[in-house]
């Protein structure tokens, strides 16, 4: 699926939410959003979701504008899934199985297929199987959190939007994210509104918003340059001003760096 | 939660690191008097506020200026009495003109220094910070903790419960949470700098602290090893 | 916005003026007291106060048709199955749907005049020789309070979880926005709310609510007056008209 965004605009009067945005999503795409909180980032992703439609201008899947009639916004939701930030307490279901298998029964995915869907999504969600008969509102946060996953991964779809999924997570936590990245990157597009610069190292390319215009559009390792880190206007971090230090010194950081970052 | 025992003297900034699950929230509690202990004591001098992480969920009027006034109004103070606190709490927070503002419309990181405005309105002695900068963004966080050491300079005792080790950088001593139990509890460079204590309490360390290792696995030497983006010049030997 | 009347007064008035709405009869001073609260709210709030009452506009709309056809009477002036169209329908119909819209739109402009706690701690003076009665007002008060605060939290997470279920459910939504199907985690979240809201209250020093008396100064007693007069307007003009 590829998705385009033609001269979009999001606001009301005088007060532009989203100014200008054009850019293409290739499939298999994975794409990091970053910029300060009120640029605009949820805006683009609700945007590319489709719950909100644009003041002007379009959002196009594969040519055809998602808000054409009710079929193709549905059409366009059965192939997207969204992770929305504390989404915890959005569960509607008696049963963690019933929770899971609902997006698959709204897609019309058959009786026979469900049950192997949902094996497959829960073991790379990491949900315990334990878990599948309780009702979802006795699981901890976390474990709640992974049932979410695990319904966005059962129909496969063909872009997953994420909304600061690293926000209040721990170390474990954080690396079953980065395993979970790793085995969908390559079947489907990824779009991360992130203000974690290890998170966005890991899509490959990065979009940086400024004031509701894009700012940066372009490969992820330009987190790697502190110069043009720096310039792209993203909030001074305590790992710009390290960097500023040990280039002042003449001290090679370029590895030591990525590997930090890969790290945690 | 087994053999706790830890104690922090006026003025100083604690931290108590803990991922989800390792008794934070009940270690909080206790401190705060809200739970009484099964064994041992909780003794504290001076007055003690607490502020918790969702700021939604602790606002009781709608206009900012009113809901600061809530805890002064509550513990019997005169209006004139009142006003003061109120704009003493507005103006160390940097909400003295939004005060006129519904706290609906303010940002994230503004919500949070509201909610902290109200508790600093009654004048504690010691504040006890549940999770309160998780949902902010890196500037809010950085502009929090400059508020949190200003409060410090004017005597107030801190203790932020988080599992985000980074907040603790500017910490005077960290207490590290694992499993209920105190596994680590002392200044805050050596609670910082074992990058495997940290882990194995489900903790990320600060990515200062790896960022100096990875350096140092690379032949750059440091004099200690830094938390702080200060200490790092000051640690990097000539 | 800060008022410059006492809340106590505010609401003591308020309350005068809906009893006038309530007892008026004959559309010369239905729509004379209609016109005050018309200017007094767009001088006060401006044209967006109409919005407000829009949903319950349709809903008098619906009354009055009620009223109008259905209320059994001995001469209809016509009929039609079940529905018969009479002039004390008509009447009684206009007068029902007058106080109901003339009423929102008073209490609109009261609740946007006042802040949340003026409004709780005008009722709570109101009421104070209640208080004797042993008699909670103050708690009660602060309930409504909260009222208005939740109102604005669960319209928001309301939002959220409709928006959340589109995708999932592909459109098809099980929470399309329908009251029953949300209900369940509005409720869990907001126990949870309540929860940590009573903690953090009473981390504030919460114990009861304060329950003061509230003293007056001229301008009060001035509104207050000229809501009274307003009522004695409406009576007279009933007694005057023979109804």
């Amino acid at each position: 699926m590829q998705i385009d965004l033609k001269d979009l605009c999001f606001g009301y009067k005088d007060e532009f939410c989203l100014k200008d945005i054009s850019l293409q999503i290739s499939q298999g795409e994975s794409i990091a959003i970053m910029g300060l909180n009120g640029s605009g980032k949820t805006t683009l992703l609700n945007l590319l979701a489709g719950l909100i439609k644009p003041s002007s201008g379009e959002v196009l899947s594969d040519g055809m504008s998602i808000h054409k009639d009710k079929k193709a916004i549905r059409e366009y939701w059965a192939k997207i899934g969204y992770l929305l930030q504390l989404s915890e307490r959005m569960v509607f279901s008696s049963t963690v199985k019933k929770e899971i298998e609902y997006s698959l029964k709204a897609r019309n995915f058959k009786k026979d297929i469900r049950q192997d869907l949902i094996s497959k999504a829960i073991n790379l969600a990491g949900v315990d199987s334990k878990h599948m008969e309780r009702h979802p509102m006795t699981l901890s946060g976390g474990e709640l959190r992974k049932v979410e996953i695990a319904s966005v991964l059962s129909y496969n779809p063909e872009l997953i939007l994420f909304d600061e999924p690293l926000a209040g997570l721990d170390l474990d936590s954080r690396m079953n994210f980065y395993r979970l990245l790793d085995e969908i990157k390559g079947k489907c597009s990824v779009v991360m509104v992130t203000h974690d610069a290890s998170s966005a190292l890991r899509m490959n390319r990065l979009i940086v918003l400024e004031n509701g215009r894009i700012k940066y559009d372009g490969d992820s390792s330009v987190i790697l340059n502190n110069d043009i880190y720096c310039e792209i206007g993203i909030e001074i971090n305590e790992l710009i001003s390290i960097n500023a230090i040990l280039k002042a010194r003449g001290i090679d950081y370029e590895d030591s760096l990525r590997e930090v970052l890969n790290e945690i | 939660m087994k053999d706790i025992s830890l104690s922090v003297k006026r003025g100083e900034f604690h931290v108590i690191l803990g991922a989800n699950g390792s008794g934070k929230s009940t270690l909080l509690k206790l401190l705060s008097k809200l739970l009484v202990p099964d064994g041992g004591t909780v003794e504290t001098k001076g007055s003690v506020g607490i502020a918790f992480q969702n700021p939604d969920d602790q606002f009781v009027y709608s206009r900012l200026i009113d809901d600061v006034s809530f805890g002064p109004i509550n513990n019997g103070l005169n209006p004139s009495e009142i006003s003061i606190q109120v704009k003493e709490a507005l103006s160390i927070t940097s909400l003295l003109d939004k005060e006129n503002r519904n706290v609906d419309t303010l940002s994230g990181g503004e919500k949070e220094r509201a909610a902290l405005a109200g508790v600093l309105a009654l004048d504690p002695d010691v504040l006890i910070l549940d999770e309160v900068l998780s949902m902010q963004d890196e500037k809010s966080k950085r502009e929090y903790i400059n508020l949190l050491l200003k409060l410090k300079e004017r005597g107030k005792t801190i203790v932020l419960v988080t599992h985000d080790s980074s907040e603790a950088a500017y910490a005077d001593y960290v207490h590290i949470l694992k499993e209920g139990c105190l596994i680590y509890s002392g200044k805050r460079r050596e609670a910082l700098s074992d990058i495997k204590r940290l882990k194995s309490a489900n903790i990320a360390p600060p990515k200062t602290v790896l960022y100096a290792q990875a350096l140092t696995n690379r032949g750059v030497s440091f004099a200690f090893i830094p938390t702080t983006v200060e200490e790092f010049e000051e640690a990097l030997c000539k | 916005m800060k008022s410059k009347f006492m809340p106590s007064a505010v609401l003591l008035s308020y309350f005068v003026v809906i009893a006038s709405l309530i007892i008026s009869r004959g559309i010369a001073i239905k729509l004379f007291l209609l016109a005050i609260i018309l200017i007094l709210s767009l001088k006060i709030v401006g044209k967006g106060i109409l919005k407000s009452i829009r949903s319950v506009s349709l809903f008098a709309i619906i009354i009055f048709l009620m009223n109008a056809f259905l209320y059994s009477s001995t001469n209809p002036m016509f009929t039609f199955g079940i529905f018969n169209l009479t002039e004390e329908g008509i009447k009684q119909g206009f007068h029902v749907s007058y106080v109901i819209v003339s009423i929102s739109l008073l209490t609109a402009l009261i609740l946007s005049y006042l802040e949340d706690k003026e409004v709780a701690d005008g009722f709570v003076s109101l009421l104070y020789p209640l208080k004797y009665l042993r008699l909670p007002i103050g708690e009660i008060a602060m309930i409504f309070t909260l009222v208005f605060r939740f109102i604005t939290i669960i319209k928001k997470e309301s939002e959220e979880i409709i928006n959340a279920d589109k995708i999932r459910s592909a459109g098809g939504a099980r929470a399309k926005g329908f009251f029953l199907s949300i209900l369940i985690p509005i409720f869990v979240s907001s126990f949870r709310r309540a929860d940590n809201l009573s903690l953090a209250m009473e981390a504030r020093g919460y114990k009861t609510t304060v329950v003061k008396r509230a003293s007056l100064r001229k301008s009060d007693y001035k509104i207050i007056a000229l809501s009274f007069a307003v009522l004695a307007v409406t009576l007279s003009w009933r007694f005057v008209n023979g109804t």
